[in-house]
């Protein structure tokens, strides 16, 4: 799945995108601003698919000037659809939160990071998590953690068709990365969303 | 080149925008850090908040609309904010209310009341919780 355009799941992917840009605005945009926020496809790509989406009535034009304005038509019947699609990458980061907030044996810190993070992820992209156990699992709770980790995986893989690629250190590990100027480490102190536990730039610091 | 400015609403990118809703964090962390029954340390988070509220704000429009307001309007930042198709139709309501303070926490030399500080942090609360969906 396209995290960052998820109603490509379902409309080509230039289509996808248009619509996401309308359904995360209430005001008009032209064509053009269309595309700017886009950031993808051509200009007259966008307009020939602004057009095709006009026919469909899910989306409305208005000329009250020079340039005419497009806005997604929220009376449509397909509208709260394209709306809650449009939301998805959002549920995706609630519905892992969530899940990682019910472990038994608790993370000192949870984070999304890598492409999905920087919301550049495309359909091919894994999910990319970053956990740091706690600091000494005892017999027993290592196997609880194991567990709850791969039922992670399988989830954000049956969520989303992506896979997870998950990243499970223990301090002591995520402190000789940042020791050794791994630029994993640079990658999570830019990107890192947090699901639970300090912040990626609270623990480093006191890791240190 | 595209020029980057269009009058006091500029364009901006998903990186500045992740960071601008960092900030948004740091701050509201500091703000719900300090804030107690003590006058003096509310009126700190107080400020502090109209801060997170203010770059929380900024990110949303950001992630929705890649662009945000800069400069000293705060009508246009209220106004850029309600072009958003949000989750929580308040929040504009929330940022205007925040801003409508800014002065007297940052500038004014009387304390805030320790209730309103606890509703300013609340307000930048829920900026953030929406930029936290982005």
């Amino acid at each position: 799945m396209d995290l960052s355009f998820p109603l490509a799941t379902i409309a080509p992917t230039l289509d996808a995108g248009v619509l996401q840009v309308l359904a995360a605005t209430t005001a008009g945009c032209t064509a053009a601003e269309v595309h700017r926020r886009l950031g993808r496809g051509s200009d007259e790509g966008v307009r020939k698919v602004l057009a095709r989406l006009v026919v469909q009535g899910v989306v409305l034009v208005e000329t009250p000037a020079r340039y005419p304005i497009y806005r997604l038509n929220r009376e449509h019947l397909a509208a709260p659809h394209i709306e809650a699609l449009s939301k998805v990458r959002g549920e995706l980061v609630g519905l892992i939160r969530s899940e990682v907030a019910d472990w038994e044996v608790e993370p000192i810190h949870a984070g999304l990071f890598g492409s999905f993070a920087r919301g550049t992820a495309d359909a091919e992209s894994d999910i990319d998590v970053l956990l740091v156990r706690p600091e000494a699992l005892v017999d027993g709770d290592d196997v609880a953690w194991l567990e709850q980790v791969g039922r992670l995986d399988q989830h954000i893989s049956a969520w989303t068709g992506n896979a997870a690629q998950i990243i499970d250190l223990t301090p002591a590990t995520l402190s000789q990365m940042a020791r050794d100027a791994d630029p994993l480490v640079d990658s999570w102190r830019a990107d890192d969303i947090v699901l639970q536990g300090e912040s990626i730039l609270d623990l480093l610091r006191r890791l240190q | 080149m595209t020029p980057r400015h269009s009058g006091r609403v500029v364009t901006c990118t998903l990186a500045e925008c992740r960071a601008r809703r960092e900030q948004a964090r740091a701050f509201l962390e500091v703000a719900k850090l300090v804030l107690t029954e003590d006058r003096r340390e509310a009126h700190v988070a107080a400020a502090l908040a109209v801060l997170a509220g203010i770059a929380a704000a900024d990110a949303i429009c950001g992630f929705s609309l890649r662009k945000w307001s800069r400069g000293q309007d705060h009508r246009q930042a209220v106004e850029l904010l309600g072009e958003v198709a949000l989750q929580d139709n308040t929040l504009p309501t929330k940022l205007r209310r925040l801003l409508a303070e800014k002065d007297t926490v940052h500038y004014s030399s009387a304390l805030i009341t320790v209730e309103k500080a606890k509703t300013m942090v609340r307000q930048a609360d829920a900026l953030l919780t929406e930029a936290d969906t982005l």
